[in-house]
C-alpha cells in the first residue's frame, strides 16, 4: 500500500515541476522582453579594429605576421579569442586569397547576411598605399560575459 | 495515537522534499531577478562596451573622462557596497568589468595592447553639457607594461 501511495503521487510531482518551470520561464521571459538584450557591439568593434589597422598600415612600411601585433599595438591573445583579421595585398577577393596577416578563419562566413550570434560581424575595406591595393577584413564575435562577483 | 504518529512521520519527509525542490527552483530565480533590478544587466553591458570603445580608440598618453552618473545611481540603488567596486580594469587580461548589482559583473575585452592606469571615480565635481554635476570615470592610457615585465 505504501509503494502504491508513492506511485500515485508521481504524476502530481511532474505537474508540479512543470508549473515551476512554466512560472520561472515566464518571469525570465518577461524580464528579457522588458529590458531587452544588451546592444550588439560586434560591428562597431570590427569597424574600430579596421580603422586602427588601416592607420597602422599607412604609418608603417612593411607589415607581416611577425611584426603586426607590435607595430599596430594589438593584443594577440584577445584578437585570437574574439576577432577575425585578414590583410591582403593586391588581391582579387581577400576572403579567399592568400594573406599577409591572418588571425582567425572562415572569412567567407563574414558575408552571410543573417542575424545569427554564431556568425561574426565583419567589415571589409580597401585602400591604396604607394601603388599597392590593400584589403582589410576585420570581424568580431565577442559578446559580453556575465560573471559572479 | 500510533496512526497519528505514522501519518506525521509520512508528512514531514514529503514536506521537506517539497521545500527543497521549491528552494532549488525559486532561489536562482530570485537571485536572477535581483540582478536585473533597475536594468543593471543591460546598463552594465552598455558601460563595459562604451569604456572598451574609448580604450580601443585611444593612444598611449590619452586621458578619458566618461559620464557614469547613471551607472553609479543604479549601483547605489542595488546596494553595491562601494563605488570602487563598480568599474574594474584588468590590464593582464585586457578586460573591463562593470558591477551594478550585488553578485554579478559584466566583462568585455579590449583589443588594444595598452594599459589603463589611474582609474578613478570622480563624484559630483564635473558638469555635463546641461550644466549638471555628474559622476565621472577617469583613466589614463599608457604603453603596455607587460613586455617589460616578461
Amino acid at each position: 500500500m505504501h509503494k502504491k501511495g508513492i506511485a500515485e503521487n508521481f504524476p502530481l510531482v511532474f505537474v508540479g515541476l512543470f508549473l515551476f518551470v512554466f512560472i520561472a520561464g515566464g518571469i525570465v521571459a518577461s524580464i528579457y522582453l522588458f529590458y531587452g538584450e544588451g546592444y550588439d557591439f560586434r560591428e562597431g568593434e570590427a569597424e574600430l579594429l579596421s580603422f586602427k589597422i588601416k592607420e597602422c598600415i599607412l604609418e608603417n612600411d612593411e607589415i607581416d605576421m611577425d611584426n603586426f601585433f607590435d607595430l599596430c599595438r594589438l593584443d594577440k591573445n584577445v584578437l585570437e579569442a574574439n576577432n577575425l583579421v585578414k590583410i591582403c595585398e593586391n588581391s582579387g577577393d581577400c576572403a579567399y586569397d592568400e594573406a599577409i596577416v591572418k588571425v582567425g578563419g572562415n572569412f567567407p562566413a563574414c558575408r552571410f547576411i543573417a542575424e545569427n550570434k554564431d556568425i561574426p560581424k565583419c567589415i571589409e575595406k580597401d585602400f591604396d598605399k604607394n601603388g599597392k591595393k590593400f584589403s582589410v577584413i576585420t570581424g568580431s564575435k565577442q559578446f559580453s560575459r556575465g560573471l559572479l562577483g | 495515537m500510533r496512526m497519528n504518529k505514522k501519518a506525521a512521520g509520512n508528512i514531514l519527509p514529503d514536506t521537506v522534499v517539497n521545500l527543497i525542490i521549491l528552494l532549488l527552483f525559486f532561489l536562482p530565480l530570485f537571485f536572477f531577478v535581483l540582478q536585473q533590478q533597475e536594468g543593471a544587466g543591460i546598463w552594465s553591458d552598455y558601460y563595459a562596451k562604451e569604456i572598451v570603445k574609448v580604450i580601443d580608440f585611444s593612444e598611449p598618453g590619452d586621458e578619458a573622462w566618461i559620464d557614469v552618473h547613471k551607472a553609479t545611481g543604479i549601483a547605489k540603488k542595488n546596494e553595491v557596497k562601494s563605488f570602487s567596486e563598480i568599474f574594474r580594469i584588468d590590464n593582464a587580461k585586457n578586460e573591463v568589468c562593470v558591477k551594478l548589482s550585488a553578485g554579478r559583473i559584466t566583462c568585455y575585452n579590449y583589443f588594444s595592447d595598452v594599459d589603463v592606469v589611474d582609474l578613478d571615480l570622480i563624484l559630483g565635481e564635473t558638469k555635463n553639457e546641461e550644466g549638471e554635476f555628474v559622476n565621472v570615470l577617469y583613466f589614463k592610457v599608457i604603453e603596455s607594461q607587460r613586455g617589460e615585465d616578461a
